[in-house]
């Protein structure tokens, strides 16, 4: 198949090709998702040689099935983010000399809902980020704390309560209810308005 | 503050990785049980699943994309390699397949219908130890034992083969144990079968031999 026809498929037709071996679908795979995978795996390290071993390891996972994409887990996106995430956040503990806490397993990295993910997707995911991005900013400073916290430094909750002198539950609140209003900011930059997009 | 509403601080946790270890499984037994609860996982995932968006965005060096795709293409050719080099050099390597008795079969009352027995020969000519595969008809089924198989290449597999009218018909698959034996019966029945073949095979659920086989007995 053409590199054109490539970069139309769908990140899911695109994934299934990767399943077989295909280098020039992985190439455009790559060239979807690696930027930010990078800057998540540089978010999460803070550092650009690191974050680039962490990308690289990722995705050398995915091309070798060690890490199968499951449709009915969630987008291409989440689960490729989520392996990265899981490799960023084992290679920051390995080289703070903490022992490994994630789990490997790349598989069980994310456990998700459906979500659109079409290549065409991009100019919403760019407005999306901003929107979450002052959605975050707004968030009162000790729940946007303890999400990055959880999610950027992959501290548990425990840790976190130790870390900030604070009642486990309090902890758990916060990431709660922070989650929460990043979750309404979202339903509200996608203006959608089905009744999935209104708490459970 | 109520179970419900503890469950919901518990998933919050958990949707970023923030939960501690322990108290993981119980959640996920009760998400299992629970239907509110995985409604609200999932209605919160995505707040999750945006979170990477909201990090300053970097472009990658273009040597990490070169690096990466240098090492997939060499994965390819490797791949590619090692299919061409199997029906030549390793089938090859089989050759001079001698017959040897199943004594311990036959002493077990057992019909052997099929010993096949081999040197591994590399280029420098040492020997390995004899491969040998033995098949004894036991009723409707039969039993396969293999002794000094090599192991696959990393993430293959053996399968087994019955021929019946021209067809090869897949049956299990395996991995020899760390001293290269392996025993399993083959499902009968096995009257009009006529050969009994092993084959090395990347993908364990393929329904036609992809490779010459390893080892294989008529029957």
């Amino acid at each position: 198949m053409k590199r054109e026809e490539l970069q139309r498929l769908a990140d899911e037709d695109l994934m299934t090709l990767v399943d077989r071996k295909d280098p020039d679908a992985f190439e455009v795979f790559y060239d979807r998702h690696g930027g930010a995978a990078f800057s998540l795996a540089h978010r999460i390290v803070g550092d650009r040689s690191l974050a680039e071993d962490v990308t690289q390891e990722a995705f050398l996972s995915m091309w070798r099935s060690k890490a199968r994409f499951d449709p009915a887990r969630g987008s291409v996106r989440s689960w490729s983010l989520g392996i990265v995430r899981n490799r960023a956040i084992d290679a920051l503990r390995r080289a703070s000399g903490n022992a490994p806490k994630l789990d490997l397993d790349d598989d069980l990295a994310l456990e998700t809902q459906r979500s659109p993910e079409l290549t065409d997707a991009e100019a919403i995911r760019r407005d999306t980020a901003r929107h979450v991005r002052g959605a975050l900013g707004e968030l009162p400073r000790e729940q946007s704390q303890v999400i990055e916290l959880a999610y950027f430094g992959g501290f548990s909750h425990s840790e976190i309560a130790n870390m900030l002198g604070e009642p486990l539950g309090t902890v758990k609140g916060r990431m709660r209810l922070g989650l929460e209003k990043v979750r309404a900011s979202l339903a509200e930059a996608l203006s959608v308005s089905d009744a999935s997009e209104v708490l459970p | 503050m109520s179970m419900h509403e503890e469950r919901r601080d518990d998933i919050a946790a958990y949707a970023i990785g923030g939960l501690d270890e322990a108290r993981v499984e119980d959640l996920l037994a009760h998400l299992d049980e629970c239907k509110d609860c995985r409604d609200y996982l999932s209605w919160l995932q995505p707040a999750v699943d945006v979170l990477p968006a909201s990090v300053e965005q970097l472009t990658p060096p273009a040597e990490l994309r070169e690096r990466l795709m240098e090492t997939v293409r060499d994965d390819v050719r490797s791949s590619q390699q090692k299919a061409r080099r199997r029906p030549e050099e390793r089938w090859r390597s089989w050759r001079g397949l001698v017959l040897r008795p199943a004594t311990g079969f036959a002493a077990a009352g057992a019909v052997v219908i099929g010993v096949v027995a081999g040197y591994a020969l590399h280029d420098s000519g040492n020997a390995e130890p004899a491969l040998s595969a033995t098949v004894v008809r036991n009723g409707g089924e039969a039993q396969l034992a293999v002794d000094n198989m090599p192991q696959p290449d990393e993430g293959d597999v053996y399968k087994v083969w019955v021929e019946r009218a021209g067809a090869m018909e897949p049956s299990k698959s395996f991995v020899p144990a760390s001293d290269g034996s392996y025993e399993t019966s083959i499902p009968g029945p096995l009257g009009n079968a006529t050969e009994v073949a092993i084959t090395e095979e990347a993908d364990p659920s393929v329904t036609q031999p992809s490779l010459p086989a390893v080892v294989s007995a008529a029957l």
